[in-house]
């Protein structure tokens, strides 16, 4: 009975391996991508990979699914192949026609309103016109551009990519020096001239009653301001929804997605 | 004019005022001995020098001394002493011995009160290297031996202005409310018009009556603790420089009243409660009740000159507060302002990289 327990839990092992296993970086759940397709998209991704340290993920499916349980499930499903931390998933469930980037780690910093935006310019004609292959290689050279204007390709490159990003932050690190050093300077040149005079005449007061006052209200004026909202700032039809979300197992994610 | 120093009646040396024992001190004998004595006695010698040698006490005419300068016998050598004209109290610079001129500071020059030193000349000389330590923006050798010995004791004459004063000041006030309303936010500003006023009474606001010594500076070592004031007596003036005021009561008075203006301003802004902002639009401070009295000071000074330019020392001789200003070495400066900027931009440097590995930043 023992050993029968032990093979079973052998083989539940096994089988939770192989599934895990089979998640790749390009989860085509809906089976709307071609062998090749899958291998181009695959390929940019081990690319992408090696040059930024970065993981990008597409999950197509074609269940019903709302944004929040697009997210989610994608979330998940980078979890389950056992990717991270840092990230970028391309969403999309083809039957809902709802889309989402998932972002990870750093992904969270670097992919921002702007980048969500530049990205859905790429990716929307595609998705649109039900062009899942085009839209995740658009997705793909967004992600690549993106990565090329931050910090993170430069460090996760080659030595002088690497100390070129490093050298980037001189400026930075030499301002904040030139203030601190010249605040040092100046506290210890303030320490050296103590002769000031007094403007007060506090320390010999011996007497205050100052009991005469009054408050007169005179009139109000109002101000009105129109509050700008956020709601509609990606300008783009399928636009909205984003913040941060936590997957199944407690992870945060951020990102944007909407419908197309 | 009579230059007068005070003899041990003991041992004949010269008497020094000494803080320590409140009494004048014989630094040959080892004797002291109070001021109301002292001054029965040298009064006494006095009238009897007067009548039996009063050759002995001719002093050169003013016109001798040049302008601005007079010029007095010392009683202890005989030299010849030139002070300025308003000097009550020097050294000689022969035999050392103090003296007195009991002259400059007789009539309406006399002081009612004086502060004796509490503090001695070696204090001064150890507060003074306790200022320059540390100081890496010196340059190299100020603050030495040399230069602290030449820290003196002086007098300063001071007029201390007692007043009362009835102030009103009026202010315009807001208190600004924000709210939401659907889309908008809805700023109301409630405008006021506040006044504030009574009266503050102050004693014995102490204001430098001499143009030889920096108001900043005299005002920098304030306070003086007035429970330490005793009737005027030359004998406290012994083994110390002394000053009489050059500057009137009317030259003084604008900067008392500066002073004291700006202290009824804030306790009167200190009751303005309860607004975002106020302003104030009007302000009438009267004094009612005034009166001035000349005191002496004592400090202790230092006058130093660095590339032309002169940084005194100052030290309450009686509390021991010390102020002044230091001068900076630029050389110093630089290579200092340069290591600040070379660690703290190697520490920025670090911490960003750290930023950028951890993916903080990108």
């Amino acid at each position: 009975m023992k050993k029968l327990l032990i093979l079973l839990t052998a083989l539940v092992l096994l089988l939770l391996s192989g599934a895990q296993a089979q998640i790749s970086a390009v989860e085509d759940i809906a089976k709307v991508l071609s062998s090749s397709q899958e291998k181009t998209l695959s390929d940019g991704v081990d690319a992408i990979l090696e040059e930024y340290n970065f993981q990008v993920m597409f999950y197509l499916t074609d269940r019903e699914m709302t944004e929040k349980t697009l997210r989610v499930a994608a979330a998940d499903a980078f979890e389950a192949a056992g990717f991270g931390p840092n990230g970028a998933i391309f969403a999309v469930s083809t039957t809902s026609r709802k889309y989402y980037y998932v972002t990870a780690g750093t992904g969270k910093k670097i992919f921002g309103d702007y980048e969500f935006d530049e990205i859905d310019e790429q990716v929307l004609p595609y998705l649109r016109r039900s062009s899942w292959s085009g839209a995740a290689e658009a997705f793909l050279g967004a992600c690549r551009e993106v990565l090329d204007e931050s910090d993170l390709a430069g460090m996760n490159g080659s030595p002088a990519a690497r100390r070129a990003v490093i050298l980037g932050k001189l400026p930075i690190a030499a301002l904040i020096g030139a203030a601190a050093a010249s605040i040092a300077l100046f506290v210890m040149i303030a320490g050296m001239k103590t002769g000031h005079g007094r403007g007060t005449a506090n320390e010999y007061v011996v007497d205050t009653e100052l009991t005469r006052r009054s408050d007169v209200y005179l009139y109000t004026t109002q101000t009105r301001r129109r509050i700008e909202t956020s709601s509609g700032s990606s300008g783009h039809s399928g636009g909205g929804g984003g913040g941060s979300f936590s997957s199944s197992s407690g992870t945060s994610y951020g990102g944007r997605g909407g419908s197309f | 004019m009579e230059a007068r120093n005070y003899t041990c009646p003991c041992c004949g040396s010269t008497l020094t005022w000494s803080g320590s024992s409140e009494e004048m001190a014989c630094s040959s004998c080892g004797n002291t001995f109070p001021v109301s004595a002292l001054e029965e006695v040298t009064e006494n010698d006095r009238y009897m020098n007067q009548t039996s040698r009063d050759f002995k006490w001719e002093v050169p005419a003013a016109s001798d001394a040049g302008e601005g300068l007079r010029a007095f016998r010392c009683s202890g050598c005989g030299g010849e002493i030139v002070v300025s004209d308003t000097g009550a109290a020097a050294q000689c610079p022969y035999c050392g011995s103090p003296s007195v001129m009991p002259e400059v500071l007789s009539g309406d020059f006399r002081p009612n009160k004086i502060i004796p030193f509490a503090k001695t000349e070696e204090d001064a000389k150890a507060a003074y290297a306790r200022m320059c330590k540390g100081k890496r923006l010196l340059p190299a050798g100020y603050g030495s031996a040399e230069q602290r010995n030449k820290i003196r004791g002086i007098y300063v004459p001071f007029w201390l202005f007692d007043c009362v004063t009835d102030a009103d000041i009026t202010y315009r006030a807001t208190r600004v409310r924000t709210h939401r309303h659907g889309n908008y936010e809805i700023t109301d500003t409630s405008h006021y018009h506040v006044s504030r006023g009574g009266t503050m009474a102050f004693d014995d606001v102490p204001v430098n009556s001499s143009t030889k010594l920096d108001d900043a500076l005299m005002e920098a070592v304030e306070p003086f603790d007035y429970k330490g004031a005793v009737a005027f007596s030359m004998a406290y003036l012994s083994g110390y420089e002394a000053e009489r005021y050059n500057q009137e009561v009317s030259q003084c008075a604008p900067r008392a009243k500066d002073r004291i203006n700006q202290s009824v301003r804030q306790a009167c802004d200190a009751t303005v409660m309860g607004y975002t902002t106020y302003s104030p639009t009007a302000t009438r401070i009267d004094v009612v009740r005034s009166k001035a009295e000349n005191v002496m000071m004592p400090v202790y000074l230092l006058n130093n000159q660095y590339k032309g330019k002169t940084y005194t020392f100052a030290m309450n001789g009686q509390t021991g507060q010390i102020k002044g200003d230091l001068p900076v070495d630029t050389g110093k400066a630089v290579v200092t302002w340069l290591i600040w900027f070379l660690i703290v931009t190697g520490i920025a440097m670090a911490v960003l990289y750290a930023l950028l590995v951890s993916g903080v930043i990108g």
